[in-house]
């Protein structure tokens, strides 16, 4: 019985050791944030498509829903659902409109605590002032070949009650954001994709502003 | 008089005829519910649900782990998980239950709610109205507490449950639309809570 507990011990911390083998953590966080700093000061706007994935542990199931994301400066983001249901989620400055079918709802962000948390992050990211979210969250900062991966643990009981940790991925050719990851206390996450990302377009006023 | 009113009364009452007729408990099994969900399916569903006043929407994901296990997960759109409930035989699990509908009487509604919605019940000694002119029977269950299904002839699909159960639990389940056996549309409707959930098929896997 002693040595099935050992291989196991075993076995679980090479897997483990072999998944945190990638990332590494970022030594000079300073040249990062400075790096992040002058790249966002320089970002108008932005449109991606995005691919969200909902990982299900338990039931090693996969729900993807796709649709496209817009962000103008200084805090205006739309968020618009469109394969297998169609829902708009449009955030200017701290108010957030959603459209489900014909019903649209508009609410003060501040009234909900994850979604002033989820507007925050995001915004917060395109603007490159997410590094100084201190208040809010622990951060930890790591690297892998492809991408700065901040990692971000809530303080707050309101958020850290849905989600225990956030990790951002910033892709090292243009440090823009490409993968955010929204890990639960249990092991289920939802994985946001970022694709086809274009920079400093123009995207009018009109698309922050629900019908 | 009082004497001949009463017989009167009594052989009005007795030749009224009974709109349904009972029949033997595992004499006629076809109108035992009747899963619309198998071992190997999974269903996706636009969610609307409404608890006392609070308003939910998102996605639905249903999904049987085995003949006896079914694991149903509530999560919003953007996907922060409201509630992960597991029926397993007759047992309610509730992994799962965001904040603001973790109050025992809520998680306890949703899960029957979805119980009954999926069928999971054990039915017994049923009775039934032919309804005539329609294809539609009714069954009536005397276990669990009073619960009337009605079935459309022609495949024998559920498209209505009402069950009792108290004096303030009254649920009535609507099911239409539907798609080689799966109901695309479903409306759990409360009588005398403010509780519903409206349910729009968007995948089946």
């Amino acid at each position: 019985m002693r040595y099935v507990f050992f291989i196991l011990f075993t076995l679980n911390y090479l897997l483990i050791f072999s998944q945190n083998a990638e990332l590494k953590l970022v030594t000079d966080t300073i040249l990062f944030k400075n790096k992040l700093n002058e790249i966002t000061q320089k970002t108008q706007s932005i449109e991606s498509n995005f691919i969200q994935e909902k990982h299900l542990s338990m039931l090693s199931d996969v729900i993807t829903s796709e649709g496209i994301f817009k962000f103008k400066k200084e805090n205006k983001i739309r968020w618009e659902y469109q394969k297998p249901f169609t829902y708009l989620v449009i955030i200017n400055n701290d108010k957030i409109s959603i459209k489900d079918e014909n019903k649209t709802n508009t609410f003060d962000a501040k009234n909900n605590k994850v979604f002033e948390m989820m507007n925050n992050i995001i915004s917060n990211c395109l603007k490159g002032t997410i590094l100084n979210s201190h208040a809010d969250f622990n951060l930890k900062y790591f690297e892998s070949t492809e991408f700065y991966v901040v990692k971000m643990i809530p303080k707050k009981k309101e958020v850290s009650s849905v989600l225990s940790e956030i990790y951002l991925y910033f892709d090292k050719t243009d440090l823009t954001v490409s993968k955010i990851k929204m890990q639960e206390s249990s092991d289920d996450f939802t994985l946001i994709v970022f694709k086809n990302k274009k920079h400093n377009i123009n995207i009018g006023d009109e698309a922050f502003i629900i019908n | 008089m009082k004497l001949l009113l009463l017989i009167s009364l009594i052989f009005t009452i007795c030749s009224c005829k009974i709109p349904y007729k009972t029949i033997e408990s595992n004499s006629d099994t076809k109108f035992y519910p009747i899963y619309f969900i198998s071992e190997t399916t999974s269903l996706l569903y636009k969610a609307k649900v409404e608890t006392f006043g609070k308003y939910y929407s998102g996605l639905l994901f249903i999904k049987p782990s085995s003949s006896d296990t079914v694991r149903i997960i509530f999560m919003s759109e953007i996907g922060l998980k409201f509630f992960d409930f597991e029926i397993n035989g007759n047992d309610n699990k509730i992994n799962y239950c965001f904040e603001s509908m973790n109050k025992e009487y809520i998680a306890n509604t949703l899960v029957n709610d979805l119980r009954l919605m999926l069928l999971k019940i054990v039915a017994k000694k049923i009775k039934y109205y032919q309804t005539s002119n329609s294809d539609i029977t009714i069954v009536k269950y005397i276990k669990p507490k009073r619960t009337l299904c009605a079935f459309q002839k022609l495949d024998d699909v559920i498209v209505e449950l009402k069950h009792r159960n108290s004096i303030a639990k009254s649920v009535k389940i609507m099911y239409s639309d539907y798609d080689n056996k799966i109901p695309k549309k479903i409306k759990i409707l409360h009588k005398y809570i403010k509780l519903s959930i409206e349910l729009n098929l968007l995948e089946k896997k």
